[in-house]
């Protein structure tokens, strides 16, 4: 989220598309509902299926699976036709009037300038601004004249400004930091002319970066100006991938063809309310009705009111997934809604800790704190951080903060933190023993390697993977070769009894050889720790009953395994046995180390004695927590576990366990509850909630704000900003991109499939895709080869559109073992339109065989209106939507009543290319009666 | 501890003379706000409820809704109800939580025949004791809003209290503990209609909703039953059936409004010559085939029925009013009660020996329920040992 939960209560227009918050995240739908009740706030819902979400809406659309950026593209359309946009935001805080290289092309034959059909990637040599200055008239109300300063704070860009093409796993968070002692930021900002700082595009160097004293971080969340993330850019040969330039140049007219505002319009132009008929099957009147509503924020050039955004993984499911994220956030950015309270792009986390998971790096391309994992190319330190850490590309005039200058002050003191002494300056930190990825590694892959027989074994901890994946029926044989499976888990559940699957007989199983180890884990009441939600929060929260029987904490049988393994490296050498046996493991505890020495150590320390000299007086000792990662160091002096948690717990304490009520501006923000990253910001972006001179477009939400006297923004919420940066530099808020501003166009390896977005159809679609039937789905979309990797097309009859997801009843595959959640939703069930039910001549309760072209699901049907046959490119389809929580281990299924395929039998394995999340929602299926 | 300014009663079932302490204070009303317009449906006030009352599981089997069951049960007291219906073109899921409304005219309790089974609170909690239940089922006919259900196992009646239990000790019932939209709220009858009138001004205002007001919302507290202590704010007050069926003017049945003075003791004792009745029945089960096998479940039940109708056949020569009479004075002796006492027990131990259930039958009801599904052995041992760990 770019804002948080409880903000959502400050908004005027919600959208919320692609997430079923009612049913999903039911307590913090209570906002949502706060919202409605005390502002009059109004909720659109969009959805291919009418749901309890869809019931306290004041307006409901049902779309067509996997059309949604049909849907976002034709408010985007409407909103420029219209003039409902923001225009000084739009001018001062996005790259509207940044000029595009010449060469680029717009996707109009569905592909856009440099691609590779061999390699199915992009040569995104064009995917660049132009470099040089004005080239338009001059105009008046921009700010510019002076830039200057250095930069102050950082903001991860997350999701929003659409950076995070390599951020997170199902690329919801980009993840936004910003630093929050930029209070410190001294930086006498020297006004300039009008000529811009000279950046000259040498990328900086770990000096150069440390020079900057301001240390505020700033990450580029995924859109660094080099070479994206090892797995989704072009894994090509080793030409050095093209950078962004230094002196971008620009017309504040936004007239000239290739500024970007032009090309966006041109490139939407294409999604008028008749093609989004077609496509999504939501008829025009109704989609008029809905844009009117939504962009009516923008009515007559008000900019009090904003507008929200909220979805979850029903638009992360795509094999276009991030590229419907960056629609939303492109509309965001265009009715000027990021960066303010009750605005923003806001992804909802589906687990009670999934955004930790990613903000520690759960996904194998990042470090704890979005830090780039290292590739083969990375042969050292400074080559690596050559190549991660971004140089400031902007407009002559305005400034930049581009906090992600900071990188090396935070890969050097994570290094210090995984291998304590033996990180030094001369061996690189240690950075030799990293390892260095040399392909995807997502779980797909995994599963695909281990099909395949490469992979030999797999630890899975607190996650199902026959049941999760996509094509489980490939899951299941590609476990039945691997040689060792360990599964952590509180249940026996469908991967640590994969042999049982349907359809595995007895005399089968006698030929699975896989050693299974199941190890007892502890649930999550049973452990403390910090859960992190999908506002930020560090929460941290305590043990409630004791693991039952032998069932050991998580970290406890993690140590026990390493201790181990470094034991058997001890003794027996082996290839490389010295990150093992430099790994620091300094706990009172080394067998089971405490949760809470972990967060101190993730939360970083001082390892000799730290001062500032913006902060005369000021010494961090040896040994003590730093306050925030402004403290950090690059030359081994600071060690740092994940710089974006860094202050989380200092010398004063876990701030996680804080739980102070006061909320003085009333707007929710409740600074002393928890802590937020990055910094303990609420709002990220917040400086975009004021206008170019630093005044709150709303005076009644104030969030931040310059004040005058103090010379220093101030505000309610902590800023997400440099902090003496006056309004008259001109720096961009959005402190994470090398550009300060908000990308509408997101240049060179931001996203591997396209610095706009377009529509695709899915995978598997019931039409060619109207806008460009030759070029259909996304060419560069990860399939694999394999041949239980079928894809069905409507002529093989597989011409109903299916979706998957959660009902509130039930918790992913768990609940289905707890007699509560059993008796609420006793069995498994396929929701079917009444019109189809009567074709088919089945009534509700009837059994009903669901097959694609990887698998079958049997269970009864669910009759329901809430789910109509929608009009697609002319042509009558249906939409059926299934649960997924049920499989063939659980109370029910134990006793034999409803022993199942899990529903994943049936979905692909078809890929996003930016956050590799397999395309769940909108593939097509056949319905039989059984 | 409980409350006793909160839980003071204000009327009795089955009771002849005055109610102990009636008249002497005047308690605050309670009442539930549900805001139906923003429930979702969720149902955490049904595991809310079945947690906080120790309800045991209960088999429920798929039956084309989202809803948990048709409808409430002796075990499960909470429900939302769910139902689909289109309007002009659009789509309406409407999701009642249906429970007890503890009505301020309570018609379970105009028809009990036993004395101190039910009784109303003077903040308008209306209560079953079960201890003085003499499972004669006359409260479910009595209810407009078919929420009392009758167990099998136990012979007696149960319904939602309101927690009157937590309410008793100043907490909310556990289902608005659990909310999580804030669709329930919780708090004296004045301020609930007080929040729920605004409620319902908004959704009607022309301004506040644009396009998507909703001219027909309103506030459901019923009337015709002297209002209700559970109210709604509904989109369409006009169609209050569209919520799983809930009546629009709700009456108490007119025999028992009409004869509930009369018929209750004639009832009570005729209930008592039933009990006795049904036992012998039991003990040979053979020797009366007019009744089958084994004693059905609500047997003990039905003379007392039976005699309430003939009893109702002769009214027009007043025989029932006579007979009622003399049996009220003979029953008069035995019910001797201190002043003092508060809900149960209000009946002698000999008469309740006699009018109600053996003894042995008085354990908790969970562990009775023949229905109850066994929760499969591996998982009752993890249960258990986490208990014990």
């Amino acid at each position: 989220m770019t804002n948080g939960w409880i903000d959502i209560k400050n908004t005027d227009m919600m959208l919320i598309m692609g997430g079923n918050p009612a049913e999903n995240h039911p307590c913090g739908f209570k906002w949502p509902i706060e919202a409605k009740k005390t502002r009059n706030a109004k909720m659109i819902v969009v959805d291919p299926r009418f749901t309890r979400t869809a019931a306290t809406a004041d307006l409901f659309l049902q779309i067509r699976a996997g059309a949604d950026i049909a849907f976002l593209g034709g408010l985007i359309n409407y909103a420029i036709e219209n003039n409902r946009i923001a225009k000084d935001y739009v001018l001062n805080y996005t790259n509207a009037a940044f000029l595009v290289k010449e060469g680029f092309k717009l996707p109009e034959d569905g592909l856009f300038s440099g691609f590779d059909a061999t390699g199915a990637s992009y040569d995104k040599e064009t995917w660049n601004y132009e470099a040089g200055g004005s080239v338009g008239p001059k105009v008046e109300n921009t700010v510019a004249t002076v830039g200057g300063g250095a930069p102050a704070t950082g903001t991860p860009n997350s999701g929003a400004t659409g950076a995070g093409a390599s951020s997170s796993a199902n690329g919801k968070n980009a993840a936004g930091v910003t630093g929050d002692q930029h209070k410190q930021g001294q930086e006498p900002s020297k006004n300039f002319e009008k000529t811009a700082p000279p950046s000259n595009g040498k990328p900086s160097t770990p000096a150069a970066a440390t020079s900057g004293k301001d240390l505020m971080q700033s990450g580029a969340g995924g859109g660094y100006q080099s070479q994206g993330p090892v797995g989704a850019a072009a894994q090509g040969g080793p030409k050095p991938p093209p950078s962004l330039p230094p002196n971008i140049a620009y017309d504040f007219s936004l007239q000239h063809e290739r500024c970007v505002f032009q090309l966006l319009k041109k490139q939407f132009s294409r999604y008028t309310p008749e093609v989004v008929e077609r496509i999504t099957g939501i008829k025009k009147e109704d989609f008029l009705k809905a844009a009117d509503l939504f962009t009516s924020v923008r009515k007559d050039g008000d900019m009090k009111k904003v507008a929200t955004i909220i979805y979850a993984v029903g638009w992360t499911q795509h094999t276009f997934g991030t590229q419907i994220i960056r629609t939303a956030a492109i509309l965001q950015l265009l009715l000027g809604n990021v960066g303010r309270a009750g605005g923003g792009v806001n992804a909802l986390r589906g687990h009670s800790n999934i955004q930790g998971a990613t903000d520690m790096g759960g996904v194998y391309e990042i470090f704890p704190g979005y830090l780039k994992m290292p590739n083969p190319a990375d042969t050292d330190l400074a080559t690596y951080l050559k190549r991660t850490t971004p140089t400031v590309s902007k407009v002559d005039a305005w400034d930049s903060f581009n906090y992600w200058t900071n990188t090396p002050k935070f890969m050097v003191s994570f290094l210090k933190a995984l291998y304590g002494d033996a990180a030094k300056k001369e061996n690189d930190f240690g950075f030799g023993y990293l390892p260095k990825i040399d392909r995807k590694y997502s779980y797909t892959e995994l599963f695909d390697y281990m099909y395949q027989g490469k992979v030999k074994g797999l630890f899975a901890f607190g996650m199902n993977a026959v049941a999760i994946g996509p094509n489980s029926r490939k899951n299941i044989d590609a476990l039945k070769k691997a040689d060792w499976l360990v599964v952590c888990e509180i249940y026996e559940d469908e991967t640590s009894e994969f042999w049982k699957a349907p359809g595995i007989s007895k005399e089968d199983m006698k030929n699975i050889g896989t050693t299974v180890y199941r190890l007892p884990g502890a649930g999550f009441a049973e452990k403390d720790g910090t859960f992190v939600n999908s506002a930020r929060w560090l929460q941290w929260k305590y043990v409630a009953v004791p693991p039952p029987g032998q069932a050991q904490l998580d970290q406890e049988i993690l140590a026990r395994i390493f201790l181990k393994v470094r034991e058997l490296y001890q003794k027996e050498g082996g290839k490389f046995p010295d990150p093992v046996l430099n790994l620091s493991w300094s706990y009172t505890n080394p067998k089971n180390p405490s949760l809470s020495e972990v967060a101190k150590e993730i939360n970083g320390r001082a390892l000799a004695d730290l001062t500032d000299e913006k902060q005369p007086g000021v010494t961090i000792k040896a040994g003590q927590q730093v306050p925030g990662f402004a403290w950090l160091r690059d030359d081994g002096t600071t060690m740092c576990g994940n710089w974006i948690y860094s202050g989380s717990w200092t010398e004063a304490g876990a701030q996680s366990q804080r739980r102070g009520t006061e909320d003085p501006s009333g707007m929710g923000v409740y600074q002393n509850w928890a802590w937020s990253w990055p910094a303990n910001r609420r709002v990220l972006y917040n400086r975009a909630s004021c206008d170019i001179n630093g005044k709150p477009w709303d005076a009644e939400r104030r969030q931040v704000w310059w004040n005058e006297s103090q010379q220093k923004w101030v505000g309610n919420d902590v800023p997400d900003f440099k902090a003496d940066s006056p309004p008259k530099d001109h720096m961009g808020p959005f402190i994470m991109n090398p550009e300060g501003i908000g990308r509408i166009f997101a240049p060179l390896a931001a996203f591997a499939d396209g610095p706009f977005p377009e529509h695709y159809e899915p995978m598997e679609s019931p039409i060619k895709n109207p806008l460009h039937p030759d070029q259909s789905n996304n060419p560069v979309a990860k399939k694999y080869k394999s041949d239980l990797d079928k894809f069905g097309t409507p002529e093989q009859g597989f011409n109903v559109v299916c979706t998957t997801y959660r009902l509130t009843e039930h918790y992913h595959y768990w609940t289905k073992n707890n007699p509560m959640n059993v008796q609420l939703v006793p069995e498994p069930f396929v929701e079917i339109s009444a019109e189809l039910a009567d074709e088919m001549g089945i009534r509700g309760g009837e059994k009903i065989r669901v097959s694609s072209a990887r698998g079958k699901y049997e269970a009864k049907a669910m009759v329901t209106r809430r789910i109509k046959p929608m009009m697609i490119d002319g042509k009558k389809t249906h939409q059926i939507g299934i649960p997924i929580h049920w499989g063939y281990r659980g109370i029910k299924e134990d006793e034999g009543k409803t022993a199942l395929d899990p529903v994943n039998m049936l979905s692909p394995s078809a890929i996003d290319p930016n956050a590799y999340t397999p395309e769940f929602k909108g593939f097509l299926v056949k319905v039989e009666k059984v | 501890m409980s409350d006793e300014r909160v839980l003071q009663i204000q009327r009795i079932s089955g009771h002849p003379g005055p109610v102990p302490g009636r008249g002497t204070q005047r308690a605050v009303e309670v009442c539930k706000y549900i805001d139906v317009t923003t429930c979702i449906g969720c149902k955490a006030c049904e595991v809310a409820c079945v947690e906080w009352n120790d309800m045991p599981f209960r088999e429920t089997t798929f039956d084309n809704t989202y809803q948990t069951m048709p409808s409430t049960e002796w075990n499960y007291w909470n429900l939302i109800k769910f139902a689909e219906h289109e309007r002009d073109g659009s789509m309406m899921w409407l999701m009642r939580k249906d429970q007890c409304m503890h009505c301020e005219d309570p018609g379970c309790l105009s028809a009990c025949p036993a004395d101190g089974a039910i009784v109303q609170y003077q903040n308008g909690i209306v209560d079953f004791q079960q201890e003085n239940c003499i499972g004669c089922g006359y409260c479910i006919s009595g209810c407009p809003f078919d929420i009392p259900k009758f167990n099998q196992a136990t012979k007696k009646v149960y319904k939602c209290t309101l927690c009157s239990d937590r309410v008793g000790a100043g907490l909310e019932p556990a289902c608005i503990k659990a909310c999580p939209t804030g669709c329930l709220h919780f708090g004296t009858k004045e301020d609930m209609l007080s929040l729920a009138g605004t409620r319902a001004a908004q959704l009607k205002s022309k301004e506040a909703q644009g396009d998507f007001v909703m001219p027909n919302a309103g506030v459901y507290d019923p009337q015709s039953i002297g209002g209700t202590h559970v109210i709604y704010v509904l989109h369409d007050i006009t169609k209050p059936e569209l919520y799983g069926g809930l009546p629009a003017a709700p009456v108490i049945p007119p025999s028992y409004t009409i004869w509930k003075w009369l018929a209750k003791p004639t009832g009570l004792a005729m209930a008592m010559f039933g009990v006795v009745d049904a036992r012998i029945r039991r003990a040979r089960p053979h020797a009366c085939p007019a009744w089958g096998t084994p004693a059905p479940s609500r047997l003990h039940a039905i003379p007392a029925l039976v005699c309430g109708d003939l009893l109702h056949a002769l009214a027009p020569v007043r025989l029932r009013h006579l007979l009622a009479v003399a049996l009220s004075l003979a029953d008069a002796h035995l019910r001797r009660r201190a002043d003092d006492a508060l809900p149960a027990p209000l009946v002698r131990p000999l008469l309740r020996h006699r009018v109600s259930l053996p003894v042995h039958q008085l354990v908790r009801a969970d562990d009775l329920d023949k229905d109850r599904q066994q929760v499969r052995p591996a998982h009752e041992r993890v249960r258990l040992e986490r208990r014990e760990a």
